[in-house]
């Protein structure tokens, strides 16, 4: 999957996403108070301090109109009064109670000299009250009709410079459903973004630390943890250290999170950039110490040092994600748009902010990265994690192969094992035989053929005794036959047979007739089987050649096919089987054979002659081809 | 026409005797010397009168093999016919790799010896199953093993034959079944017979060049 760069309708449409965002954010915070609400922007200020309303000077007021930005007035002070008269011509009836939508950092509000209500925390460490809408109720009885005076004293820190929204006054029962929503939007969902960023950060640095060669997951795992932290900002109204100080730590986490997105986002495309990213930790590291040194010595240089400090990061974490986008190989199409969207509404609404931290916009008008950085962190541990997931099936997959590879290398080798054993045994056998038929040429074999030429040579040529040599060397012969590998083949034992017998056959003068069928293979045909089966059918032909008077014989060998065996014939055209008596014992003999053979002996008449059947039944499972 | 002068050499008397009474019988053969052990038998040889030689392998004083070599190494050369009390394919096989034609049941009846002789000299020779098995076994085996030379160069159809006659048809059916003359299926056999002893011949003078024991000449 080689991508160069984002197509072009994605720039379009993942801007317009991010518009529509910005637009959604916008709305919500600009939740317009009920109409019968008194929307108070005309107001009056000084710069000064004082405990309460009645120490403040009366000459100096201003006329100014809300929302006020410190910054853009040249107010650089702590402290700053608004008041403004209010005329009511009838007292109010119901609870009425004042909304303060936007204040930097902490408020007090006072009615007609009295305080009705104050952020928690008036004195350093100042209440983090920007970002918090705050509601106060007026006590029955405070509102007069006629004039009314309220006074607002706004608190910040040294260039921390505040700011004041317009304010509204109205019933209660109006103005809380308003206060409750942008306390949900700006506090609640806010807190509920730091825990989850803060979960992730947990979850992510597990992986890592499981992985430690997948620095990816180490460096999401610190950008979410940084922007956990920085995300405090949003909610967090008590702090353990100064408002000043806590800035400091705010801009470090800024610098944090940017630096570590980077790092990531060069980790993620596999490819290393030495270079940038030593510039990167430099950069980081550079930050960490002068801002902490500025903080510590309490300083304002502090505060531009930070704005410096923070713009470079978020440069070039703009670069990064630029090089990113051209350079990433490795994510699936939607992951790579996800991700792509993510970082574009990021630079958008981050860009915004930073114009309006930088105090370029009104700043009351809230920051939205809170939102929209989550979103990112989200997209990315999705695809981190979905790539993890990724990463295990394809291990999962690889296993299973592996598994099935080793499996059949099992089989195989098991198959070989019993090729070789088989061979073995064959060569066993083979050897077995070969030294058999040596003893036995010199030694039975030779003493036989002898026994009948010395027979011969002194006349004594009865042919009973040579008969019963002539057997006994046949039957020999049977014996090292069937000791020859015959591969379950029942047409190679009769072939045996056939040469075994054609010799005798010529020399009692019957014309022999084959007619052999080819047999299907006999399985587990061993050597002592091939010898019954020889010797059954020799001793039919031989019965056939003594007993017979037959001047034919006729060699059958068929597969039936419908019960499965092969049968094996001899038939005579001699004397019928009723005549045989003498026959009796070689034929108890050869159905006793047939029996050890698993197979069956008939015998039948053929008229004229005799058929002795051999039946070998084939196991159910042989192929009946 | 006068008759074949044929040799006879088995250690045992009275079956060289026998063979001697058998072979006589037939007016077209005549037995022009009989030997018991290798030391006459080599004489015999080299006499050069016989055309063929009834020999038996295990002689009191060595072994048969190096007869049939030296037989058939003459010009022109004896055909030997191994008599076997069994006719086992491996008896027989090691006859033919010597170089051998032909064999023998050694209480074969006259009639059959004389037609084997008779056979052999107009250019058949048996075969049995167990015989034609044991080389397609191994024709087989060498093929599978890809030891370069596939089984003496073995045509088709001298393959052919050997896998008909393992499956125990006659010469004669044979020659029905692949439309040959029973002729031409004695001849394919006695030539797998010679192909086997030229390969074991080269393969001799192969392992005996290798063992030193022979050096060719390079020539000029």
């Amino acid at each position: 999957m080689q991508r160069t760069w984002f197509p072009l309708a994605f720039w379009p449409g993942a801007l317009l996403v991010a518009l529509i965002l910005w637009y959604v954010l916008e709305t919500l915070y600009r939740l317009p108070p009920p109409g019968d609400a008194l929307q108070i922007e005309q107001v009056e200020r000084l710069v000064g301090h004082a405990a309460a309303p009645a120490g403040l000077a009366a000459a100096g007021w201003q006329p100014v109109r809300l929302p006020e930005d410190w910054l853009h007035d040249g107010i650089d002070g702590t402290e700053v009064w608004y008041r403004a008269r209010i005329d009511l011509d009838v007292p109010p009836n119901r609870l009425w109670a004042i909304l303060l939508p936007g204040v930097n950092l902490a408020a007090a509000v006072y009615f007609n000299g009295e305080l009705i209500g104050a952020s928690q925390h008036l004195e350093e460490p100042l209440s983090q009250d920007w970002n918090r809408p705050l509601l106060f109720t007026i006590p029955n009885g405070h509102l007069r009709p006629g004039a009314n005076d309220l006074h607002v004293r706004v608190l910040s820190y040294p260039s921390g410079h505040g700011f004041m929204a317009p304010v509204y006054l109205g019933p209660e029962e109006l103005l809380r459903p308003s206060f409750q929503d942008r306390t949900f939007v700006q506090i609640q969902l806010s807190r509920f973004i730091t825990m989850g960023t803060a979960f992730m950060s947990v979850f992510l640095g597990l992986i890592w630390w499981l992985r430690r060669s997948e620095a990816v997951y180490g460096w999401l795992a610190l950008s979410t943890l940084f922007w956990s932290a920085h995300s405090l900002k949003y909610h967090v109204s008590s702090i353990p250290v100064t408002s000043f100080e806590w800035a400091g730590l705010l801009f470090l986490t800024a610098v944090g999170f940017s630096t570590a997105v980077s790092m990531f986002m060069i980790r993620f495309t596999e490819v290393r950039r030495p270079w940038m990213e030593r510039l990167l930790l430099g950069h980081a590291a550079l930050a960490i110490v002068v801002l902490l040194v500025l903080t510590l010595l309490g300083t304002d240089v502090m505060y531009t040092a930070a704005q410096w400090f923070v713009s470079v990061a978020i440069l070039l974490a703009g670069i990064n994600f630029v090089r990113m986008a051209a350079r990433i190989r490795h994510l699936s199409e939607t992951d790579f748009y996800l991700v792509g969207a993510a970082v574009l509404i990021v630079l958008v609404v981050g860009v915004r902010d930073w114009v309006l931290i930088l105090g370029f916009m009104e700043r009351s008008r809230g920051q939205y990265t809170q939102y929209a950085i989550p979103l990112l962190l989200g997209v990315l541990g999705l695809v981190l994690v979905n790539r993890f997931v990724q990463a295990l099936r394809a291990n999962e997959r690889f296993t299973e192969e592996l598994t099935a590879t080793v499996d059949a290398k099992t089989r195989e080798l098991e198959r070989r094992h019993a090729e070789i054993r088989e061979l073995e045994r064959e060569r066993a056998l083979a050897e077995e035989r070969e030294r058999l038929m040596r003893d036995m040429h010199d030694g039975a074999g030779g003493h036989l053929v002898s026994s009948m030429a010395l027979l011969r040579a002194k006349g004594l040529d009865d042919p009973d005794v040579t008969r019963a040599l002539r057997e006994a060397l046949t039957d020999l012969r049977l014996m090292i036959d069937s000791l020859d590998p015959v591969d379950d083949d029942l047409n190679t034992v009769l072939g045996m047979l056939r040469d075994r017998m054609q010799q005798p056959l010529a020399a009692s003068g019957l014309s022999a007739d084959w007619r052999l069928e080819p047999l299907p293979p006999l399985r587990e045909l061993r050597p002592e089987q091939v010898l019954q089966i020889l010797r059954i059918l020799q001793e039919a032909l031989t019965n056939v050649i003594r007993h017979a008077g037959a001047a034919r014989v006729t060699v059958t060998a068929e597969y039936d096919r419908e019960r499965n065996l092969a049968r094996i014939c001899v038939g005579d055209d001699g004397r019928g089987p009723g005549d045989g008596s003498r026959r009796g014992r070689g034929l108890t003999n050869m159905a006793t054979r047939a029996e050890r053979l698993g197979g069956r002996l008939t015998l039948e008449d053929a008229g004229p002659g005799t058929r002795v059947c051999l039946e070998i039944p084939y196991a159910a499972d042989t192929d009946r081809a | 026409m006068a008759p074949i002068p044929v040799l006879v050499i088995e250690d045992d008397p009275m079956t060289r005797e026998a063979l001697i009474d058998k072979i006589e019988q037939d007016p077209g053969l005549r037995v022009c010397g009989a030997a018991g052990d290798l030391r006459s038998g080599r004489q015999l040889i080299a006499a050069g009168e016989a055309r063929v030689a009834l020999m038996d392998l295990g002689l009191p004083d060595g072994d048969g093999t190096e007869l049939i070599l030296e037989a058939t190494a003459r010009t022109p050369p004896m055909e030997v016919m191994v008599i076997t009390v069994f006719g086992d394919e491996r008896h027989v096989v090691r006859a033919i790799e010597a170089g051998a034609t032909g064999y023998l049941l050694k209480d074969a009846e006259a009639d059959s010896i004389a037609r084997s002789i008779h056979d052999l000299l107009a250019g058949g020779s048996p075969i049995s199953t167990s015989i034609a098995r044991y080389l397609l076994r191994r024709f087989r085996r060498e093929q599978s093993a890809g030891a370069g030379e596939p089984a003496a160069h073995l045509t088709p159809r001298e393959i052919e034959v050997l896998e008909v006659v393992s499956r125990g048809y006659s010469n004669a059916e044979i020659g029905r079944l692949l439309e040959l003359s029973l002729h031409t299926v004695n001849s394919h056999i006695k030539n797998i017979y010679r192909k086997l002893a030229v390969r074991s011949r080269s393969e001799a003078v192969f392992e005996a060049v290798q063992q030193g024991l022979i050096h060719i000449d390079k020539g000029p």
